[in-house]
């Protein structure tokens, strides 16, 4: 009996809570854009409207219209039910589920597509065909994940394949999943969910035949879906043990009872840092949690290079979408938030930050974060440019390039030396692959915005590897060569604003007076 | 500490000359301080200080024997710049004089530090001064030619900035303190972790080797030289390439107390070679004499790179090359600018028999141009024939019979386009240009006074200047 009622609390957890993180992520967006946005329960409200509404159907169309979001939808609460909700352990759970939840996801798939192109619109058709595309390269990168998963494990069931593993690999596989997160869900960059522009949409074109309980239907496991990888992307990005749920509820408790202790002079700091997502959180469920703290010992700093690696892995995740992005002002968003994400680094790897440190962090921050994204969007809009059209290097090949080189990197810095305390970061492979994601934008973009975004790519990398210096070389040193790079970049946006008014254009293809 | 003169003298020369008001008596300042300079490095030269062992700066015999020369050539450049800006009285120069100050400034910095990280921000800060110089005329080529610089020259500079930090990385894995002077670095020696020294030389080489136009990282040369003016090409060929030269030798005497001289060495030898043999190329190729003035840089350049690479009586030869090359390169930057002006072009298609427009330019422009393709008795002759002379003693017959090839082409190609434009019968279009510029004595004397400079150091190489390069030797080639 308390089987039955276990499973059946699952299922609604699963299928009651889908529709809310939707709802949140429209709050969030809608509240950093200033607006107040829709209630976080809209989704609820849709879904129930949907459900009383009559279904349109076209006279083309044929009963897999109606079944195609049907068998896609319990295709998804299958999957669903084969991922672990932390120490509660998965609803099914045998060998090999994760072939099974697969194979789901991709039934689901199919089922929508399938459905799409019932009208016989070719618009939807066209939409199924984007859908598949992007499977191809979402669904590889997702069977890589797993696949690195059973190897570092020796396991093919979920239960074991998720339980939490520390280490570089961990921050690295987060990041993917996160990536594919964004494909599979059709967010930005890949797609926009708001968008109504023909020519970006993907998942909401193959849907636009549909009305009334179908709709409900879809729109309701495309939220399932969606929670499906958030839990999937929370295993991956916890570097410590413990039961995430367990970890939500006990954080605060947690955090107060660190203090308490008054371990290594734990404080606001400590607590606060507890108090961040499950996924950057990397708690221990007993409750002694030290991060920043240097007398917190091996678990201290474990807990500091996994934020760091966490933090590089995001910078590294930054190179490809910049590498992916041929519109300038996401291309500058990627190379600002990369900068913001390096100046970060140096609180963490300090163990005992004193006022220089904060003052090379704010320079950093207001440095690469805003002031220079602030110039090269000014020098943007007074070119009259938003896009890199036809670049050297097209978009998907520089993006293979920039993957294949972050592996490649990470392979290097296996085999080159590294001090112990290093061997486990992130630090070498990440300035690696960013040295080499900034050649690949210099060589291969047109626009001096983006050799602009490339040269300050190439710098942050070379920054990554400075960090590794941070205990030897005096600060001084640090100071100067921060401020030589900001000034070299104030130079460069002063001449990219002077070509720009003596060649009415920002493309280096018209400065070729002067070849031989 | 007079030393630190060197560097704060010129700073503060840039700072009054940012609050100077006159735009007409503003360039006076240029030689003031340019004279100052001079003065101070020369009684240096003479009287060398004491240098602090673990100091971050220090006049040390590196810098005691190449500075002199950045001074001279920047006083002689500093008249030339009062006459020039004389002429281009119509363009305002405060950012002009400022940051030609600045740049001497820093270059006395760049020559004189002693700890890695220093001479990066200085070489980087040097780099960034010479950009408005290098646009200073508002054309959009002078654009397209800063851009490239500061692409190409900013890409090199953070790669050496990568390299400083791996020499760093290299010296804690080895398990020093990470202390980036050259001293404790070269102390460390055989202590330093050898594949993060190997990475880190790789990576300086590239860097610094932009800087000083290495071939196959000159491509910024040409476009820049061939359109800053002259005084600033005479400026950047001299005294720029000059710091990443000793900044090389520097890196390269702390690679071969890692034990990796031979190494070092090899990839020296190579790297001078093909910046020799692709310049010749370039040179056989160009239509434009500024162009032409760049290319012969890049093979100068190739030239001290297999000087450094003939162990220690290369290196005497090639800071005597450094001195040579400077001094000579000036007076052809010097009197090129007279003849661009003159003919309103640079290209060998629109500019002809300017022998008959600007004769006395013409004059100092064709001996200088056999002074630099080590015609006796000026000073590149007597450093190429010495070199060649250290190339056959030390084994390297191939690489030295390359080199000669290398000169021989040279030659060919610089006399083609220097005889092309000197040569035959002015078009009418240049004869209205010429005739508004007048060979005053501001812009013949300096190129002739560094002429003769070139003159003086081949004839009689003065006795302290070869004992400074024998002391620069010793430091680099410690003897244990």
């Amino acid at each position: 009996m308390s089987t039955v009622f276990d499973v059946i609390l699952r299922l609604a957890w699963w299928l009651l809570l889908a529709p809310l993180l939707p709802g949140i992520i429209n709050k969030v967006k809608a509240w950093v854009a200033g607006r107040r946005g829709p209630p976080v329960l809209q989704l609820y409200y849709d879904l129930a409207r949907l459900w009383q509404k009559q279904v349109v159907l076209s006279k083309l169309a044929s009963p897999g219209f109606i079944f195609g979001p049907a068998v896609a939808w319990v295709a998804l609460v299958g999957a669903a039910c084969l991922i672990p909700l932390g120490p509660a352990g998965a609803t099914l759970s045998f060998r090999g589920d994760v072939l099974l939840m697969l194979y789901l996801l991709a039934l689901a798939r199919f089922c929508t597509a399938w459905a799409a192109m019932e009208t016989g619109s070719a618009f939807e058709g066209m939409g199924a065909a984007r859908e598949v595309s992007y499977a191809v390269l979402a669904e590889a990168a997702m069977i890589a994940a797993m696949l690195t998963l059973c190897v570092q494990t020796g396991s093919i069931s979920l239960a074991t394949m998720l339980a939490p593993s520390a280490g570089a690999g961990a921050a690295l596989l987060a990041v993917g999943l996160f990536t594919v997160l964004l494909a599979e869900n059709c967010r930005v960059p890949f797609d926009d969910p708001n968008t109504h522009l023909e020519l970006t949409m993907i998942h909401e074109v193959m849907v636009l035949d549909h009305s009334g309980p179908p709709l409900a239907v879809i729109l309701h496991g495309a939220a399932l879906k969606l929670l499906l990888f958030a839990v999937l992307l929370t295993h991956r990005g916890r570097a410590a043990d413990g039961g995430s749920f367990r970890l939500c509820r006990d954080r605060d408790a947690a955090g107060r009872r660190a203090g308490r202790d008054g371990r290594g002079g734990i404080d606001r700091v400590a607590a606060r840092a507890v108090r961040l997502p499950a996924r950057a959180a990397a708690a221990d469920h007993r409750g002694a949690v030290l991060p920043f703290c240097p007398a917190g010992g091996v678990e201290g700093r474990r807990l500091v290079s996994g934020y760091l690696n966490l933090l590089i892995g995001l910078a590294m995740g930054m190179n490809l979408v910049a590498l992916g992005s041929s519109r300038l002002p996401s291309l500058i968003r990627a190379v600002a938030t990369q900068g913001i994400i390096l100046g970060l680094m140096p609180l963490l790897l300090e163990h005992e930050p004193d006022w220089r440190v904060y003052l090379v962090m704010a320079a950093t921050i207001t440095g690469k974060g805003f002031l220079i994204p602030w110039l090269l969007r000014r020098a943007m809009r007074a070119a009259h440019i938003e896009r890199e059209l036809d670049p050297l290097i097209g978009f998907v090949p520089s993006l293979l390039l920039g993957a294949g080189g972050t592996i490649a990197a990470v392979a290097l810095a296996h085999s080159l030396p590294l001090l112990p305390e290093h061997a486990g970061s992130l630090l070498v492979p990440g300035a690696l692959a960013s040295v080499l994601t900034g050649f690949i934008l210099l060589i291969g973009r047109l626009k001096a915005i983006a050799q602009v975004c490339g040269y300050l790519i190439l710098e942050n990398g070379i920054y990554l590897f400075g960090l590794l210096l941070i205990h030897s070389t005096p600060l001084l040193v640090e100071a100067g060569v921060l401020l030589d790079l900001t000034v070299g970049v104030f130079v460069i946006g002063i001449i990219v604003d002077r070509i720009q008014r003596a060649f009415d254009s920002l493309d280096t293809r018209k400065l070729t007076v002067l070849r031989e | 500490m007079i030393s630190l003169l060197l560097i704060l003298l010129p700073l503060v020369g840039a700072v009054v000359a940012v609050a100077w008001r006159s735009n007409l008596s503003r360039p006076q300042l240029l030689p003031v301080f340019g004279l100052l300079h001079t003065a101070l490095s020369f009684w240096l030269l003479w009287h060398p200080p004491e240098v602090e062992a673990s100091g971050w700066l220090g006049f040390d015999p590196l810098a005691r024997a190449v500075l002199p020369a950045v001074s001279l050539l920047f006083l002689v450049c500093a008249f030339y710049g009062v006459a020039y800006l004389r002429i281009r009285q119509e363009r305002p120069n405060r950012v002009f004089v400022a940051l030609l100050l600045t740049i001497l400034g820093l270059l006395s910095a760049g020559h004189q530090a002693r700890h890695l990280g220093l001479l990066w921000i200085a070489t980087e800060a040097v780099t960034l001064a010479a950009v408005p110089l290098l646009h200073f005329n508002g054309t959009p080529r002078a654009f397209e030619a800063t851009w490239k610089y500061l692409l190409v020259g900013g890409t090199g500079i953070a790669l050496s900035l990568l390299g400083s930090f791996c020499l760093g990385y290299a010296s804690i894995h080895g398990g020093g303190d990470g202390n980036l002077t050259f001293v404790s670095l070269m102390a460390q020696g055989a202590g330093l972790s050898r594949p993060w020294v190997l990475i880190a030389w790789v990576l300086l080489l590239v860097g610094y080797g932009t800087k000083m136009g290495l071939a196959p990282m000159h491509t910024w040369k040409p476009d820049a030289y061939g359109e800053a003016p002259g005084i600033v090409g005479a400026l950047l060929a001299g005294g720029v390439t000059t710091v990443a030269f000793t900044a090389i030798l520097r890196v390269r005497a702390v690679v071969a107390a890692a034990g990796e001289s031979a190494m070092a060495d090899q990839t020296l030898l190579v790297i001078g070679l093909f910046s020799m043999l692709v310049a010749a190329l370039f040179l056989l190729g160009t239509r434009d004499f500024k162009r032409m003035l760049a290319y012969s840089s890049v093979e100068h350049m190739g030239i001290l790179s297999i000087g450094a690479a003939f162990g220690g009586a290369g290196v005497w030869t090639a800071l005597f090359h450094v001195w040579a090359n400077s001094l000579t390169k000036g007076a052809l930057f010097l009197s090129a600018g007279n003849i661009r002006r003159a003919a309103g072009s640079a290209a060998m298609d629109d500019v002809r028999g300017m022998s008959a427009l600007t004769p006395r330019s013409v004059a100092i422009f064709v001996t200088g141009m056999f002074a630099v393709t080590a015609c006796p008795p000026f000073g590149p002759f007597f450093s190429e024939l010495r070199l060649v002379r250290v190339g056959f003693a030390s084994g390297h017959g191939a690489a030295t019979f390359m080199f000669l090839g290398c000169l021989l082409f040279a030659f060919f190609g610089i006399t083609r386009v220097v005889f092309g434009i000197v040569d035959g019968r002015p078009k009418p279009a240049a004869r209205v240009t010429g005739q508004r510029f007048i060979e005053s004595a501001g812009v013949i004397l300096p190129p002739l006074a560094l002429l003769g400079f070139s003159l003086w150091l081949g004839l009689f190489t003065p006795a302290v200047l070869q004992d400074a390069w024998t002391a620069a030797v010793n430091q680099l080639y410690p003897t244990p």
